[in-house]
């Protein structure tokens, strides 16, 4: 309705309508030429003009008639015109202008056949030179600007100091001023150190910027804006992006381990491409995800996994509630915000930065092979047999008194002998390419680039590649109107190895890794029972086929319009596109006992979200800063998968190994669809007074599809303040302390994270096949509950900030504490529902904690050192359960606690206090049924006599670190830099299943430290603390106990990056800049003696995710690699 | 300009504000594409019997692993590997404690099979275009499922509690145990409706339930109470003419895909190689697989020393339930057979994951000793004898292994007779524990277990597991007591 009345409005505005077709045609245009990387040449167009004292408008019209050219420019300028006079024959529309504007205070840039208007540099013609100083004859100084890169800076002020005389820099980065002998030019520009230069007798003067690092980091993206670091009141950590594109790994996290407090990334499997996992302060969650929001550019609910770390400029994390309360329903696991690299104005500079090198894996030393894995194995089936009775004078082989599961082979040590673990790692290649352009005019600025990345597995066959693009365009029309957008398609492509590490790894050393009768040799090929049925580890690796294809872009436009001083508004459409493609096939590779299987799977997902942001910052008096925001937001998810699998065994051949070359298992397809929205709207509100008392208060109200009808919204208010106590008057005599704020916030942030249509009772498909042929049935898989409603996080935050020594020292420190509240978690239920559990919103966790965060610079001289350190401390609690007091999972016997006042999923099991020598002992002490010498003894906690579950079993920790440190350390030297990242985490416990495959249970593999320590026999009794290792006595007797579970504290030199700049060498030789470096990962990890895992915080049955969870289990978590890349970094 | 500039504005802010007015609807009440929901899933015939189909989806997933919790107890298996199977170690030495996670599991999915049947019953009257006894056999085939559960559970557990409607979390957490007698009652007062409502075999489909499927539950649930008067009176009906069962000649016959559906079965559990397959021919095929038969195996049971020595020599049912010779699935020719012996009963050529092969829950050779232990019971040895001996004739393929009426002189030694062929004829098929605790015979006849043997010696590893009186019952899972209100679910004797 009201749109039809504006179009007959007077003030509809045609013009604009104009001008934003223009703008279409030149964003048009603009993508155009950066994705063919054409540069702009004009169109060789002859005009002939003959025309009297016309306005320009006028000749603007005609060349625009006579040839392809538009020009675009603003009504204002063209009022500060005088009239021409114009008479040309075929000229050149160049010409043609340079006639019209020489008189004019216009200038013009064409760009292909746009032609844009724009006023001449301002300071000259505006500000009229002071002449308090000009006694001394003028002369004009030329010069350019560039930056350390080389690349020119346009925008530059150069100001005549003391004077108001000045002008600004081109897009070349030239300049050219009038000044005298004594004058002293300069150079300003955000972002950069300021520079000033005496003119003495010079007429032409370079410069070159360097990136004002504090300026940068003074300003920090929070969310829908940006804030001064001084003014924030929350607790934000921000890392900027200097070197972290060097450190060689395909996940963008990994180069951000150790650098911020409260955000624990730890790299619990090293399979390429692997997610690693982040917990921004604690677990608040059992079943709904705790993964944080990650925002790209504004689109919220991206994956690092879409970026390449070349694009990135800095990563900012909302960590407290009250920071995270503008995304509402998602900001309970914190908010991980990216902001990419954009275009600067200036002549397009060209860099890449490539590194190329290997990961080799950290792996054990100790294997038994040969004639002490056989002796081994002697004395572990005679004890076998001995506790079920049997008679060990019976000879231990060729006997057929002693059954053959009891006998062996002696053929297991006169055979080759090879170490499995040796044969699957590799030193994978490690190789990353990034090239980019960036530039632009004043109003038109991009950014672009490429990024191909490829690295292997510390598994053989495990490889991930990552194909990256990004273009990222801001356009400024005119005063009022500027847009951009960005586009990031990017494609990965992951090979997962066939099988995880330990069932590679514990294979016999008497199977051979070579070929034998056209395929790889079984265990059963030599000895055909007592060990393994497991097929070669190398059919496995080679047999099977997995895939992992994913194409995803996130991509977005946006409008945004300067009102009116201080007020603007933004609209922006994103979409985030992915298309996921799972292939996998295995086969026997002449295996015959392995059955082939393929199965494909493909998903797609499209997600819209508009945001609308009115920005508005006024100040009053000089003293009252106001600023506030006002948004709604609009968000849908679509999302589809199919899948399909084979019959088993049922591939032709192993030739062709796609689906068309096996039947279908008709009940194997299946296809899903889903959808969810969310409907936002928010508002904040910033008021400072003289900078020194600062408020904020923000409250957004968040719809969602996912939960019930009466449920859908809910409200996420925030308030927080500081003090500055550093502006005080009385604090101007310290000179010690640059800076002391005081803050504290408290915020209420949600969790959505369950899946589509929870709150509904479905009716799924169950199988059934009467008469033989199946059938699809109907059964209902989940109760109902449209009472199903947000998980809230409610925290507080109380916050210092202390900065001394003129900021040489700056120290953060957070105390936190933040309850959740009405869980999202599948609560267990009786059974006799005939449900298992039922999500409903019950249930309180506490996470409370300490960040520190400690920059330093150490040294400035010529000698630079900075240190940048961060501890974080915190406690989980589980508060209430919703009507249970605990509730057990229970894997391998371990037992997985939820109780009140008690960390979630603490191990909980038996203290083992020593080992059962004979049978007396076992009499004499409280013992669990059935046990032998040889099995733990274990603490009768109660001291009744007895060990029984419920009484005896006690916490035995869990997998969460108690305290976290980080330490960056830069340091750089004339042409050298250095940087050195560690990390350490304490206090973590792991229960290492993966030990019970080496230490001799399986009789594959074994490790000497593992296996020699434990119980044989009273008189050979082994350490005294190592029961017997023995399959038969794993679940009752040794998975129960403390005896797995391991200290998972560790140190790890994360990276080390030294870097030589060579520019000098190479500058006017068609480069800019070079710099060659390397970087090496993992250099060093040191982990307690009790720590026998791969990977000292390796898990491999995932974190907390469901009531069901187990975390902290390592079935076998790959080692970590030590990678070492050389790199160069060049500029053009 | 700057007119226009607002004027602007306004126009995005309104448009927007539009476009958001409109969306609220399908932004925030999408509706689910790929499922269906309590809402729409009941409304015809068709979809009744979909739902029906479900219960025995339930009944399906379990029986295949149902030896963990009903054979391995019995002496006539032993478990080697326990890895597979956290759990059934506890089980197989009679140590089992209330958080056994198999019972738990056992408790999940046969309840789950439960609510199944409720729910259809809960729903049968919406839909009104039936055919003729159609709803009639639906409401039978869910009370037949419903009593095949509860029948489980009372023999597992005792009495449980008795839940015959959709229940809520907040009432199932106040439902306590009903007695072992009423469970029973409610056995018996479903198998009567089903009784009524269901096809005869003829008419139902292979691996649902018929009407002489649930005379013969009936019949075997009289037995287990001894009630022999109501037993016979069933059994009576189920060896009438109304029914056609009979024994196959071949006892091998009853374990191949070939001959799954056959005369002998009274009700079989179905499934479909390949699509809806179980997985017992893993599960008890050595590692290492058997030549011809499958390419791996799990060896999770084999056969006790117990067993093998029961069998005698030329008893064809021997070769069927145990192998000793073993060829592995790599088997060349030439290659000397490895002595190893392993479980051969439900051994079909199948992918090991997905064997095709019905299970047969309820066989007439099982009626006709529950025959003749009736008879007996009710003062016809002579009668009883010659239900013994039928089974025995078809065993040995003659009458030289048949019993005299000498060889049953007690009642003691009718019982050892009974029970022995019981074991020899149903070994691994669910019945031994439940035979030797009905007939208070577990804690003497279990003492310990003779495990693995050597062809040589026979002698066999012996293995502690001591059956005590209070063991009847296995305990009530853990995790379901402290999920109930305090107070509400009370363990068994002995488990606390």
């Amino acid at each position: 309705m009201f749109l039809k009345s504006m179009r007959h409005s007077p003030f509809y505005p045609k013009r604009y309508f104009k001008k934003t077709f223009l703008i279409m045609k030149l964003t048009a245009f603009f993508l155009f030429a950066v994705c063919l990387q054409v540069s702009a040449s004009g169109y060789a167009q002859k005009i002939s003009l003959s025309q009297t004292n016309v306005s320009l408008k006028k000749i603007f019209k005609e060349i625009e008639r006579q040839s392809k050219y538009q020009f675009f420019y603003k009504d204002k300028l063209l009022k500060q015109t005088e009239s021409v006079s114009v008479n040309l024959k075929d000229a050149s529309v160049e010409e043609i202008l340079d006639l019209c504007f020489k008189e004019q205070p216009l200038s013009y840039t064409i760009l292909d056949n746009i032609i844009v208007v724009k006023a001449k540099k301002l300071y000259t013609k505006a500000i009229p030179a002071s002449t308090e100083l000009s006694n001394a004859p003028l002369s004009i100084i030329n010069g350019t600007i560039k930056d350390v890169q080389g690349n020119p800076l346009a925008g530059v002020s150069v100001i005549v100091k003391g004077t108001r005389k000045g002008t600004s820099s081109g897009t070349d980065g030239s300049f050219s001023i009038d000044a005298n002998v004594g004058d002293v030019l300069e150079f300003t520009i955000v972002g950069y150190q300021k520079k000033s230069v005496n003119v003495g007798k010079q007429t032409v003067i370079n410069v070159t910027l360097e990136v004002n690092a504090s300026d940068l980091s003074d300003i920090v993206v929070v969310g829908y804006g940006t804030q001064k670091r001084s003014s924030v009141t929350a607790a934000i950590s921000k890392i900027q992006n200097d070197n972290l594109d060097e450190v060689p790994s395909g996940r963008p996290e990994t180069a951000l381990i150790g650098r911020m407090a409260g955000v624990d990334i730890s790299q619990r499997r090293n399979i390429p491409g692997a997610a690693p996992n982040i917990s921004i302060r604690g677990t608040g969650s059992i079943s709904a995800t705790n993964n944080p929001l990650i925002v790209i550019d504004g689109f919220p609910g991206g994956d690092l996994a879409q970026l390449d770390m070349n694009d990135v400029e800095s990563i900012e994390v909302l960590k407290d509630a009250s920071s995270a309360a503008i995304y509402g329903s998602r900001g309970a696991g914190g908010v991980v915000l990216v902001t990419t690299k954009r275009g600067t104005s200036g002549k397009s500079a060209l860099n890449l930065n490539a590194y190329t090198g290997f990961a080799k894996p950290m792996v054990f030393d100790d294997w038994m092979t040969g004639e002490e894995w056989y002796n081994y194995l002697v004395k572990y089936q005679n004890r076998e047999y001995a506790w079920i009775g049997g008679d060990t004078t019976i000879p231990i082989f060729g006997d057929s008194r002693r059954p053959v599961s009891y006998q062996v082979n002696p053929l297991a040590k006169d055979l080759p002998q090879t170490i499995w673990q040796d044969e699957i790692i590799q030193t994978a290649p490690v190789q990353n390419y990034n090239l980019s352009v960036k530039g632009g005019s004043e109003n038109v600025k991009y950014y672009v680039s490429g990024t191909y990345g490829n690295e292997g597995g510390a598994v053989k066959t495990a490889k991930y590649e990552t194909y990256g693009f990004r273009a990222n365009l801001d356009v400024k029309v005119n005063k009022v109107v500027n847009f951009g957008f960005e586009l990031s398609p990017h494609f990965t492509k992951q090979r997962v190895a066939g099988s995880n590490m330990v069932s590679l790894v514990k294979y016999p050393p008497f199977v051979s890794p070579e070929k034998l009768n056209g395929k790889y040799p079984r265990t059963f090929d030599y000895i055909p029972t007592g060990h393994s049925g497991q097929a070669s580890p190398y059919t496995f690796l080679y047999g099977t086929k997995n895939y992992n294809n994913n194409f995803a872009n996130v991509g977005r436009a946006f409008v945004n319009l300067n009102l009116m001083d201080g007020l603007s508004f933004k609209t922006s459409l994103g979409t985030n596109i992915i298309y996921n493609t799972y292939n996998s096939f295995s086969g026997g590779i002449g295996d015959a006992q392995v059955t082939t299987n393929g199965s494909v799977s493909q998903s797609q997902s499209v997600n819209l979200v508009n945001e609308n942001v009115l920005s508005y910052n006024k100040t009053l008096h000089e003293v009252h800063d106001f600023s506030g925001i006002l948004g709604a937001s609009y968000q849908k998810n679509y999302s589809q998968s199919i899948g399909m699998a084979a019959t088993a065994n049922s591939f032709n051949n192993e030739i062709v190994q796609t689906l068309n070359n096996a039947i279908i298992n008709p009940s194997s397809a299946s296809q899903s669809k889903s959808q969810w929205g969310l409907i936002s709207y928010f508002a904040r509100i910033n008021y400072a007074y003289k900078d020194r008392y600062l408020f904020a208060a923000s409250f957004r109200t968040d719809g969602s599809s996912r939960f019930g009808a009466d449920n859908k919204w809910g409200d996420f208010p925030s308030v927080s303040a500081a003090w500055r106590v550093s502006k005080e008057n009385f604090m101007r005599n310290v000179a010690v302390i640059s800076e002391l704020k005081l803050r504290g916030s408290y915020g209420v942030t949600g969790n959505f994270n369950i899946g589509d249509f929870q709150y509904l009772g479905a009716v799924g498909s169950v199988l059934y096949s009467p008469n033989s042929s199946t059938v699809k049935g109907t059964a209902q898989t989940s109760i109902d509950n449209q009472n199903l409603s947000w998980e809230k996080v409610k925290g507080y935050d109380l916050g210092i900030e202390l900065g001394l020594f003129n900021n040489r020292v700056n120290l953060n420190v957070d105390y936190y504490d933040k309850r959740t509240d009405g869980m999202l978690y599948a609560v267990n239920v009786p059974a006799i529902t005939g449900f298992t559990s039922t999500i409903e919103n019950i249930g309180v966790v506490r996470n409370r904690g300490v960040d520190v965060e400690l920059y330093t610079r150490n040294l400035v001289g010529a000698f630079k050192w900075n240190t940048s350190f961060n501890v974080s401390r915190n406690k989980n609690e589980v508060v209430d359960l919703g009507g249970v007091d605990e509730r057990i999972n229970t894997l391998w016997s371990m037992g997985f606690l939820l109780r009140k006042g008690v960390p979630m999923f603490s191990y909980y099991g038996y203290k083992m206090i020593g080992v059962f020598q004979n049978d007396e002992q076992i009499s004499k002490l409280p013992h669990l049924a059935g046990t032998k010498p040889g099995n733990p003894i274990l603490l009768d906690v109660n001291d009744d006599g007895k060990i029984d579950p419920d009484n005896d079993r006690v916490i035995l920790g869990n997998a969460m670190p108690k305290v976290v440190f980080g330490m960056a350390n830069s340091f750089s030297y004339k042409k050298f830099d250095l940087s050195i990242t560690w990390q350490a985490a304490f206090g973590a416990k792991i229960f290492n299943a993966e030990n019970q495959y080496y230490e001799g249970n399986t009789l594959g593999a074994m490790r000497r430290s593992l296996a020699e320590r434990q119980w044989w026999s009273e008189s050979d009794p082994g350490d005294g603390k190592t029961p017997a290792a023995a399959l038969s006595q794993l679940f009752a007797f040794n998975t129960n106990t403390d005896f797995y579970i391991e200290d998972a504290s560790f140190f790890n030199f994360r990276n080390l990056n030294l870097g030589y700049n060579l520019s000098d060498l190479v500058k006017g030789k068609g480069f800019k800049s070079l710099r060659v470096y390397t970087s090496m990962s993992n250099l060093l990890i040191i982990k307690s003696k009790n720590n026998h895992a791969y990977n000292p915080e390796g898990t491999t049955e995932g974190s907390v995710s469901g009531i069901n969870s187990t975390p902290g289990v390592n079935f076998g978590s790959e080692p970590l690699s030590r990678i070492i890349v050389l790199g160069v970094n060049i500029g053009f | 300009m700057q007119k226009n500039k607002f004027n602007i504005t306004i126009l995005i802010l309104l448009s927007a504000a539009f476009l958001l007015g409109s969306c609220e609807k399908s932004l925030l009440r999408p509706v689910p594409e790929s499922v269906l929901t309590t809402a729409n899933a009941y409304n015809t015939a068709k979809d009744m019997d979909l739902a029906v189909l479900g219960i025995y989806n339930s009944l399906q997933s379990r029986v295949p692993k149902d030896f963990e919790l009903m054979e391995v107890p019995s002496g006539n298996v032993w478990v080697q590997y326990f890895a597979t199977a956290p759990g059934i170690d506890e089980i197989s030495t009679l140590t089992v404690s209330p958080q056994n996670d198999k019972l738990n599991s056992f408790w999940k999915t046969t309840y789950n099979g439960i609510f199944r049947a409720n729910l259809v019953l809960a729903n049968i009257d919406k839909p009104t275009d039936y055919a003729t006894s159609k709803k009639e056999q639906l409401t039978g085939e869910a009370k037949f499922l419903r009593a095949w559960f509860y029948f489980d559970l009372v023999r597992i557990f005792g009495g449980v509690p008795a839940v015959t409607t959709v229940i809520t979390a907040n009432e199932s957490r106040n439902t306590g145990r009903a007695s072992e007698q009423d469970i029973y009652a409610l056995i018996v007062a479903d198998l009567k409706d089903a009784i009524a409502g269901l096809p005869a075999p003829s008419s139902a489909d292979w691996g649902r339930a018929s009407k002489g499927a649930a005379v013969a539950l009936l019949a075997k649930v009289y037995v287990y109470l001894k009630d022999w008067n109501n037993a016979k009176t069933y059994l009576d009906e189920l060896f009438s003419g109304e029914f056609s069962y009979s024994l196959l000649t071949n006892y091998a016959d009853l374990f191949k895909v070939a001959t799954e559906k056959n005369s002998e079965a009274i009700f079989s559990v179905a499934y479909a190689a390949g699509t809806n397959g179980q997985s017992l021919t893993y599960d008890l095929a050595p590692i290492g697989g058997v030549y011809n038969v499958v390419n791996n195996g799990n060896r999770v049971i084999r056969p006790s020393w117990d067993l093998r020595k029961a069998f005698e020599e030329d008893d064809s049912r021997f070769p069927v339930t145990i192998a000793e010779d073993w060829y592995p699935f790599a088997y060349k020719q030439g290659d000397p057979a490895i002595f190893y012996p392993y479980i051969n009963k439900w051994l079909v050529p199948s992918d090991p994951a997905s064997s095709g092969l019905d299970i047969p829950v309820l066989r007439l050779a099982d009626l006709i000793l529950l025959n003749a232990e009736t008879l007996y019971n009710l003062n016809k040895p002579d009668l009883a004898l010659a239900a013994i001996n039928k089974v025995r004739e078809r065993a040995f393929g003659n009458a030289s292994h048949d019993y005299e009426l000498s060889d049953i002189a007690t009642e003691e030694i009718f019982y050892d007779k009974l029970l022995l062929e019981r074991r020899l004829e149903l070994a691994v098929e669910n019945d031994r524990w439940f035979d030797l605790v009905r007939t208070g015979r577990y804690t003497t006849v279990i003492q310990h277990i003779e495990g693995e043997y050597t062809s040589k010696t026979g002698g066999a590893t012996i293995m502690t597991m001591s059956a005590k009186p209070y063991m009847k019952y296995f305990p009530i899972p853990y995790e379901q007591i402290q999920l109930a209100a305090p107070g509400v679910l009370t363990q068994n004797e002995g488990y606390n």
